[in-house]
């Protein structure tokens, strides 16, 4: 197992932590929270993914990860804006 | 020599994302989860990436690392704030007592 | 041993996605469950499936999923104490008739959306979209709902039959301008 690879292993640890903390958070903003975090580390598994195959053209879904997942984060923020502690 | 730089950093930013980790279950209130990990999240990533464009040389998978990076910076605090602006102004109290 | 994580990620996901009980909250499930559905696809070698997963499943699915919560009949009540007081709990274990209520909600096919607001009865009244607005003071239960809106009646009769002890006053409100959520 070279070093990459237990980088790739280490951040999907990190994933499943986090989805502990978007299964038990009190209210919706910890699971926006908690999706906005799995977003940017899936970005970074991609990147050592498209490293450790030595595949460039895998930066472009990383690339359009970055971009879709900052739409969807906001749009799904701004729909429960105002509603009072919705949970 | 340069590989092991990389790995260092790569390293660092592996303990980096694992404080934010901690810091997502050890404050109880919501501010500070999302001030943690805003600020965690974007150290982390900025440390990693680098790490990896060393690791690819200069090369044209190295450009592409270093125009990711420059989204996900300038992306991420913007979703953020956008999930602490609706909280906010949901009326998601800060709660006073609970400092760790 | 990394795909494995992903995997298990994977049916962990969809069934919390399936079991909650919230709308809002399924469409954050299944936003990262197309997250990391992708990844999958990328590490099993189909990057071009990875990248319409991304697109469609990530992105436009949830747009069009918010877009039918919004149409989806929410029955929106707002809940406002006399207290200027935010702790849900408290209010979660003062008043076990909201339980009820929204249990009976639930079985008639609505989905009921309480929202715990810290502002006046007034403001609500003037400015918010809402289908029933309680109004909880020491002793009685004021109740504000929309007077051509059918659901009252049941609303109405249900509060009677089962909690006929509690002072339950519920005034219909004739504008039908503002509350047509």
């Amino acid at each position: 197992m070279t070093f990459l690879e237990t980088t790739l292993l280490v951040i999907a640890i990190y994933i499943t932590l986090v989805l502990v903390r978007v299964i038990l958070g009190p209210t919706i903003w910890d699971r926006l929270l908690g999706l906005n975090a799995i977003s940017a580390k899936i970005i970074m598994s991609i990147v050592i993914l498209s490293i450790i195959t030595q595949q460039s053209y895998l930066l472009d879904v990383a690339l359009v990860y970055a971009l879709l997942g900052f739409i969807s984060t906001v749009l799904i923020a701004r729909f429960i804006e105002k509603k009072g502690d919705i949970s | 020599m340069i590989d092991l730089l990389a790995y260092l950093l790569i390293t660092i930013a592996l303990i980096f994302m694992a404080l934010g980790v901690v810091g997502l279950f050890r404050f109880k209130d919501f501010y500070s989860r999302i001030l943690i990990s805003a600020k965690i999240e974007t150290v982390g990533f900025l440390t990693i990436m680098i790490g990896f464009v060393i690791l690819s040389g200069f090369s044209y998978a190295a450009m592409k690392i270093l125009l990711i990076t420059l989204m996900v910076m300038i992306t991420n605090p913007l979703s953020t704030h956008a999930i602490a602006r609706s909280a906010f102004l949901s009326g998601y109290a800060i709660n006073q007592g609970s400092r760790p | 041993m990394t795909e494995n994580i992903f995997l298990i990620t994977l049916v962990v996901l969809a069934l919390i996605a399936l079991n909650t009980k919230k709308l809002r909250r399924a469409v954050v499930y299944l936003g990262i469950f197309s997250l990391v559905s992708s990844f999958v696809y990328l590490l099993y070698g189909a990057p071009d499936v990875a990248i319409a997963e991304a697109i469609i499943g990530s992105t436009i699915t949830t747009v069009l999923y918010l877009v039918a919560l919004r149409k989806y009949q929410v029955f929106s009540i707002f809940y406002s104490k006399s207290e200027n007081d935010h702790n849900i709990s408290y209010i979660k274990n003062n008043a076990p008739f909201l339980n009820n209520l929204e249990a009976f909600l639930i079985k008639c096919e609505m989905e009921p959306q309480i929202i715990y607001s810290g502002e006046s009865i007034e403001t609500i009244l003037d400015q918010k979209k809402f289908d029933l607005a309680i109004h909880h003071t020491d002793q009685d239960i004021w109740i504000y709902g929309c007077a051509e809106d059918y659901q009252i009646d049941a609303v109405e009769n249900y509060l009677h039959d089962n909690h006929g002890d509690l002072n339950i006053h519920l005034i219909r409100c004739e504008e039908g301008d503002d509350n047509e959520a």
